[in-house]
């Protein structure tokens, strides 16, 4: 009896988890798709909602999923991270962290921290949801460690990987900008 | 066919897998949560603001945790420190049903407090902690295996296998799924399978200065490949484990499958893989996480054999 309730259970749990990581197509991917397929690939979505659904609070609870998304787009447009910090509202910017740039390396061991960067890496073309505590979070840091400045901005900069590995360049075009004044965050 | 099914999930089996596997899970787990520590990031990288990174406390959702103790560094203390008890008992084995639905109860806690730092390993890894927490991985290598012995009581000769099976099936939809939810050209030749090439000039992800792998981008063209034949190909895994498991099984392919040890192969191909990852790329956990899991691959006599040798190495002579 308990061989094949538990043979029972592990069948649920696996066609549930099948079900809820099925790859659910963009647009785009739906696009290039054959007709037939495409009607197919669509009801995906519904598919998934009504089948699984309902074990749905599983995984809310537990953080867990069954979708796994590792690397999937690489895509040649990237961003750059660019941390700075300045002295009063008329001084320049002072680069303080740039990632793989030795000469500002502030906080670099803290900021590369798959945890810290998870806060800090866009999704696609959208910031993290975390984005804005993670500036809170940053420049109270630098406002600790560098008493002389009194504002921290962290913006991303547009990057575009160049063909055959050879490096990226820079757009000089900053997206994603935030400012932290001293006397508003500062501990 | 049902019978069998019941059958295949009624196995028993020794249980060096699932005591390896329990220890290296446990001890990944334990190092993410020392690195944090060691850089300073506890309680921040989880606390709410102004504080840390921990946004969701004061969101429309809090996590039971915040809910219950309310949304503060106190309460993210304690909830790290219950975490990193719990992956130490996992790792001893010491009331490792219990340790192990504390550890997955503790870190889903902490990562619904800042889901940004959450990754697919992270997981992977509560997924495999809470198989364990139905499991006798305590059986061997453990201190409840020491207790149960120096009491007197015989320590269980087999234990239930499916908990090693489930997650071998677990870590093979891992890859197959990655390959699945790959859309971008570069993974592809249509994109000239530059994928790995882009991660690598990533500043973001890239271990060393962006521009580095110019000079070996056909290395990086190959390891796309690799990496998309590996991941699709990874539902092979099942079929080669059942070809290995007796001999005489599927006639002249699984004579070759076993006489060319091509689950081994397969199997090193993916470590491979993951360390080349490791020395590229800046992951954190990523690689040591999927490699701890790597044991479901393997029969309890292939453990100890492995462990075996190790131990031999390491002896002095």
């Amino acid at each position: 009896m308990w061989a094949r309730l538990r043979a029972a259970l592990i069948t649920l749990a696996m066609v549930v988890g099948l079900i809820s990581g099925l790859p659910v197509p963009g647009e785009k991917d739906l696009a290039r798709l054959p007709a037939p397929l495409r009607s197919l690939a669509s009801a995906i979505g519904p598919f998934q909602r009504v089948f699984a659904g309902p074990f749905q609070f599983i995984g809310d609870w537990l953080f867990i999923g069954q979708r796994w998304n590792l690397f999937a787009g690489a895509k040649t447009d990237r961003y750059w991270l660019t941390i700075e910090g300045r002295t009063g509202p008329n001084a320049n910017w002072k680069v303080l962290y740039r990632p793989h740039d030795p000469e500002h390396a502030l906080f670099s061991n803290e900021l590369e921290y798959r945890r810290v960067r998870g806060a800090w890496n866009p999704r696609g073309r959208n910031p993290a949801d975390g984005y804005d505590a993670f500036v809170t979070f940053i420049a109270r840091r630098i406002f600790a460690e560098k008493r002389e400045l009194s504002e921290v901005r962290v913006r991303l900069e547009a990057i575009k990987i160049r063909p055959r590995g050879a490096g990226f360049d820079p757009t000089g075009e900053f997206s994603f900008e935030l400012v932290r004044a001293r006397r508003d965050v500062a501990p | 066919m049902i019978a069998r099914w019941v059958a295949f999930w009624d196995r028993r089996e020794r249980p060096e897998s699932l005591a390896l596997l329990r220890m290296l899970v446990a001890l990944v787990i334990l190092a993410d949560l020392a690195t944090a520590l060691a850089l300073g990031l506890v309680p921040e990288a989880w606390a709410p603001p102004p504080y840390g990174l921990g946004w969701t406390a004061f969101g429309s959702a809090p996590p039971l945790a915040g809910r219950l103790f309310g949304a503060t560094r106190g309460t993210v203390l304690a909830l790290y420190v219950t975490a990193v008890l719990a992956a130490v008992a996992l790792a001893l084995g010491a009331s490792s049903r219990a340790s192990a639905c504390v550890l997955a109860l503790a870190t889903s806690q902490l990562a619904r407090l800042a889901p940004d730092g959450e990754r697919a390993i992270d997981m992977l890894l509560r997924i495999a902690v809470l198989v364990l927490a139905f499991s006798r991985a305590d059986a061997c290598w453990s201190v409840a295996a020491w207790w149960r012995t120096r009491r007197g009581r015989a320590a269980p000769v087999e234990i239930p296998a499916w908990p090693r099976l489930l997650l071998f099936a677990q870590v093979v939809w891992v890859y197959s799924s990655a390959a699945h939810n790959r859309g971008g050209d570069a993974w592809w030749p249509r994109g000239q399978l530059s994928a790995i090439a882009n991660i690598l000039c990533d500043p973001h992800y890239t271990r060393f200065a962006p521009g580095w792998v110019e000079p070996v981008y056909v290395f990086t063209q190959f390891g796309t490949a690799l990496t998309m034949a590996f991941e699709f190909g990874s539902p092979l895994l099942f079929l080669f484990a059942w070809l290995d498991g007796a001999p005489g099984r599927g006639g002249r392919l699984g004579e070759l499958v076993r006489r060319f040890h091509v689950r081994f192969l397969w199997l090193g191909l993916g470590a491979m893989l993951h360390l080349s990852i490791a020395l590229s790329m800046r992951l954190g956990i990523f690689s040591f996480g999927m490699l701890a899991l790597y044991p479901v691959f393997l029969r309890p006599a292939e453990v100890t054999l492995l462990v075996n040798r190790v131990r031999c190495l390491l002896q002095p002579r």
